[in-house]
C-alpha cells in the first residue's frame, strides 16, 4: 500500500489537506512532479504554498491525502483505519532523499561553510570524512565558493549564505529539491546569483518544485507554473500559457498586481 | 592559627561531605534538568504538563521543606533514607526543576529554522541536539547553570540540619568546642567562597569557548 503504482514520477500528491486548528492551510492539493521536471509555483501570500512545500519533507504533518517521494509514502504508513506516523529515525531517512532550501538560509553558525555541507554528508549518508569534504568541496566550488570553504556564515553575505544552503541541500543527491522563496530575503543586488545557481541546478536535470515571486524565473526555467490561491491549485499549465492566457480571474487579478508592482 | 589547624582535618572532611553532595546533585539535577527542559521544549501533550508541574512546583519550595519532607516524611512511606541521601535527593529534585527552565530558555531560544534545516538534511532528533542545536544553545545556557550550580553549593549546607556533617555541620561542632565563632564562620565564608568562584570562572571560560560565532 506504501508503494505508488504510478512511474517516472518523483512527487506524488493526492488530496492533500492540511489543518491548523479549524483553518485550512491547504484543502484538497493533488499535483505530480516527473523527474527532472521544475515546477514553480506562483501564489498570494498565505495561499498555502509554502506548507505545500514543508509537508513535502515532512517539516508538517498534513491532515488527510497522500504525498508520495519517489514511490514511498511521506511520513506516515497505511494503518487500518487512517495514517499512522513512522518513527523519528525512519522519517529523517525520507528527509535526506528530499532537499530543502528555505527562505531564511538557515545555514548553522557554529560551523564553517564546509562542514554545513558535510554535516549530513558523514552524519546521514555515513560517507568517510575525506570522501565528504571531497565532495561538499566540490559543491562549493559548483556554486562559486571555493575560496569561502572555512569561512562562518556570519562572514558570507545573503547571497553567498543561500548559495552554501543549496550546495548543502544538493550534496545529499536528493531525489527532488524544493526552494521556499529562496531569493525573497536578500537584497536585490544578490538575487541574480542565487538565481543564476538555481538556474545551473535545473538545466542539469534535478528534478524542482520551486515557490517564488520571481516571475522571470518562473517563465525562463520553469517547465510547468502552478498558481494557487487559498490552499489549492486554481491553474497549472506551460508558462507561456499561464502569463499570456491567464484563464481564472484569480490569476489574472494575481498577475495584474505584479505587472503593476514589478 | 593553631586552632584552625587542629580543627583541619575535621573541616576538610565536611568540606569533602560539601563538595560530594554538591557534585552528586548537579551531575544528576542536569540529567533530569535536561530530561525536563526537553520535555517541556518537545514532549507531546502529556509529557509537557507534567514537566511544567514539576518544575513550577519544585521552584516554589524552600530546599528546607524538600530534604525535611523527604527525611522526615519517607520513612512514614515505609522507606527509610539516611540523612545525607536525603539531602542529595531533595537537592536533586530542586535542581532538575532549575536547570530545566535553563535549558528549554537556552534551548528554545535558538532560531526554529535551525531545526528546520536541521531535519531538512536528515539528522534524526537525537543528532538535530548534538550536532546543532546543543553546540549553539551551550553559551546561552552556560551562564543560567552556572548560577544554578552556585545556588546548589550554598542549598547543601542545608543537609546540616539534617545532621550530615558537612562543611557547615563540621564548623558549628568545631565553634561548639572552641568558641571562636567569628574565625571559623569566616573560615567556612572564605571555602563556601572559593568553590563558587571556581565555579564561576570555569563557567566563564567554557562560555568563551562556546560563544555563538
Amino acid at each position: 500500500m506504501n508503494e505508488m503504482p504510478v512511474t517516472g514520477k518523483v512527487v506524488v500528491i493526492e488530496g492533500l489537506v492540511k489543518r491548523f486548528g479549524a483553518l485550512d492551510i491547504l484543502s484538497g492539493v493533488d499535483l505530480q512532479v516527473s523527474k527532472g521536471e521544475v515546477v514553480v509555483i506562483v501564489g498570494p501570500s498565505g495561499s498555502g504554498k509554502t506548507t505545500l512545500l514543508r509537508c513535502i519533507n515532512f517539516l508538517e504533518e498534513y491532515q488527510d491525502g497522500r504525498i508520495y517521494v519517489d514511490g514511498r509514502l511521506v511520513g506516515y504508513r497505511e494503518g487500518g483505519d487512517g495514517l499512522v506516523r513512522l518513527p523519528d529515525r525512519v522519517i529523517a531517512g525520507m528527509r535526506a532523499d528530499v532537499g530543502m532550501v528555505f527562505q531564511s538560509f538557515n545555514l548553522f553558525p557554529h560551523m564553517t561553510a564546509l562542514e554545513n555541507v558535510m554535516l549530513g554528508l558523514t552524519r546521514v549518508r555515513k560517507l568517510p570524512p575525506a570522501e565528504a569534504r571531497e565532495r561538499a568541496t566540490s559543491w562549493l566550488e559548483r556554486v562559486g565558493l571555493q575560496d569561502k570553504l572555512q569561512a562562518h556564515p556570519a562572514q558570507l553575505s545573503g547571497g553567498q549564505q543561500q548559495r552554501v544552503a543549496i550546495a548543502r541541500a544538493v550534496a545529499m543527491e536528493p531525489k527532488v529539491m524544493l526552494f521556499d522563496e529562496a531569493t525573497s530575503a536578500l537584497d536585490p543586488e544578490l538575487v541574480g546569483e542565487v538565481l543564476g545557481v538555481m538556474e545551473n541546478l535545473a538545466r542539469s536535470g534535478m528534478t524542482m518544485l520551486v515557490v517564488t515571486h520571481e516571475m522571470r524565473f518562473a517563465r525562463e526555467v520553469g517547465h510547468r507554473i502552478v498558481f494557487m490561491d487559498k490552499g489549492a491549485i486554481v491553474e497549472q499549465g506551460a508558462p507561456m500559457q499561464i502569463f499570456e492566457q491567464p484563464q481564472s480571474e484569480r490569476l489574472k487579478a494575481f498577475l495584474g498586481h505584479f505587472a503593476k508592482t514589478s | 592559627m593553631d586552632v584552625v589547624i587542629a580543627s583541619g582535618p575535621l573541616i576538610l572532611r565536611g568540606l569533602l561531605i560539601t563538595l560530594e553532595v554538591s557534585v552528586a546533585v548537579l551531575l544528576l539535577g542536569t540529567l533530569i534538568g535536561i530530561a525536563g527542559g526537553l520535555s517541556l521544549l518537545y514532549g507531546g501533550q502529556p509529557l509537557r504538563l507534567i514537566a511544567r508541574v514539576y518544575v513550577d512546583t519544585l521552584r516554589g519550595i524552600p530546599q528546607l521543606v524538600l530534604i525535611f519532607a523527604i527525611f522526615y516524611g519517607f520513612p512514614a512511606l515505609g522507606l527509610q533514607v539516611s540523612a545525607i541521601v536525603a539531602g542529595i535527593l531533595a537537592l536533586r529534585v530542586f535542581c532538575g526543576a532549575h536547570v530545566s527552565e535553563v535549558i528549554r530558555g537556552g534551548v528554545g531560544s535558538i532560531p526554529r529554522g535551525q531545526m528546520d534545516a536541521a531535519q531538512g538534511i536528515g539528522l534524526t532528533f537525537a543528532q538535530r541536539l548534538r550536532y546543532v542545536i546543543f553546540p549553539q544553545a551551550l553559551g546561552r545556557i552556560l551562564p543560567a547553570w552556572v548560577n544554578t550550580a552556585v545556588e546548589v553549593v550554598k542549598a547543601s549546607s542545608l543537609v546540616s540540619l539534617v545532621s550530615v556533617v558537612d562543611l557547615m555541620m563540621a564548623i558549628q561542632q568545631i565553634v561548639g568546642r572552641t568558641r571562636e565563632a567569628l574565625l571559623f564562620y569566616a573560615v567556612a565564608a572564605l571555602l563556601y567562597f572559593v568553590i563558587n568562584y571556581t565555579i564561576s570562572v570555569i563557567g566563564v571560560r567554557l562560555e568563551k569557548r562556546y560563544a555563538c560565532t
